[in-house]
């Protein structure tokens, strides 16, 4: 199973993604200082990343990942109520920026599934709802470009 | 100048009232994405406290709003201070629980009375214990104490909790008798379900000087406890009165 991490200090808020990710697996980091110590055992196949942590930010986790080649090659969605310039965050393999307080469920799904199958749209939304009897509709959400 | 605190304060008092409503937006969502009735509930549950604290805040901080303005007057009486914890601890007895939490009251003189307004004191003690209950680790438990400053003729009343480090700069503020504008409330860092500008403690800062009691945190390496001192009455000096 396809694995995503999320490092976020509000408990609530990890609760909400790790919901809206279903069916992939999810490991919640309330800190920055975890996830790295976790790296020696495990690498994800997505992070899903909030900036200002408990601790070392998230700024200092993206330098740290940068700096080993397993962990730089993780695609990162930043879901942040930051306002951060996008320029700049390519080069440690941000995909996407989030507005942490306006975040759909959907644009979550999209940006973490598209990274992890790298399929058209159509494909990773199945997939993304695969083994689910009802499927939300896409009527009315975004279609958000790749950064 | 005024302004400009008037400005910081509104932040401050936007960010607080931001969290809570976003989170709030995030619990909603999460309702269409429960897998069954049990996690619907539960998610339920999350929505109702989390608005619940907000609202507390917000009243408190209108009624700090029309103390502030002398629009209502705080009268000051002798508080059994007994009484007035058991209240708290009753009122927030579902939403400690709810947090898989323990709040225990521990006392040095169970008969205790202080001069106090019954409802500011309740309102700050409520707030030190919802943090406590917000803040702390995973199946921790809070400690309301009660003890005598017979020197200085005070009851202190702390709530002890096990989350992150009060940060230095707050600590000097409420060391040098409390908070003065929200503005210059430092973050507190995360861990909590809803992360704080402190704002909480301004409101607390305000009702205690207004009690003339004085409001202060101890650092301890795996937690804080926040108290308030009110001035101590013995029952001697009431019946002479």
């Amino acid at each position: 199973m396809k694995q995503v991490w999320i490092v976020e200090d509000n408990r609530i808020f990890a609760e909400c993604y790790a919901r809206f990710l279903r069916p992939l697996g999810v490991q919640i980091f309330s800190d920055a200082l975890s996830a790295v110590e976790s790296f020696n055992n495990e690498i994800p196949d997505a992070l899903v990343l909030d900036i200002l942590l408990d601790g070392p930010d998230g700024f200092t986790l993206l330098n740290e990942m940068a700096s080993y080649p397993d962990t730089a090659a993780i695609p990162v969605i930043i879901v942040t109520s930051l306002t951060i310039p996008e320029a700049g965050l390519t080069a440690y393999n941000v995909k996407r920026i989030l507005r942490k307080d306006f975040l759909e469920p959907l644009e979550l799904r999209r940006a973490v599934f598209g990274e992890i199958f790298k399929e058209g749209p159509q494909e990773f939304f199945d997939k993304a709802f695969q083994g689910f009897s009802q499927k939300p509709s896409l009527e009315g959400s975004q279609e958000i470009s790749h950064a | 100048m005024r302004s400009e605190v008037i400005q910081d304060g509104t932040l401050v008092v936007a960010h607080e009232l931001k969290q809570p409503l976003a989170t709030i937006r995030q619990l909603a969502y999460s309702l269409e994405w429960a897998e069954d009735a049990a996690e619907r509930q539960e998610i339920s549950a999350q929505i109702l406290r989390t608005a619940t604290d907000a609202l507390m805040q917000v009243n408190a901080l209108t009624r700090a709003g029309a103390l502030n303005r002398r629009e209502q007057e705080v009268v000051l009486e002798p508080v059994a201070v007994r009484g007035i914890c058991e209240e708290v601890s009753d009122d927030l007895k579902t939403a400690f629980e709810a947090r898989e939490k323990t709040l225990q009251i521990a006392y040095q003189n169970r008969s205790r009375l202080v001069l106090a307004n019954r409802d500011l004191l309740k309102t700050v003690l409520m707030n030190f214990c919802v943090n406590a209950a917000k803040y702390s680790g995973e199946e921790t438990g809070s400690v309301l104490t009660v003890s005598d400053l017979r020197r200085a003729r005070r009851v202190r009343l702390s709530v002890r909790d096990f989350g992150p480090a009060l940060p230095p700069k707050l600590w000097r503020e409420l060391s040098r008798g409390g908070l003065t504008r929200p503005a210059e409330i430092a973050m507190r860092p995360g861990g909590a379900e809803i992360a704080s500008s402190g704002l909480g403690l301004y409101i607390s800062s305000q009702f205690t000087r207004l009690m003339h009691g004085r409001i202060g945190a101890v650092r301890h390496r795996d937690g804080t406890s926040f108290y308030l001192e009110l001035p101590a009455l013995t029952q001697q000096e009431l019946f002479l009165q």
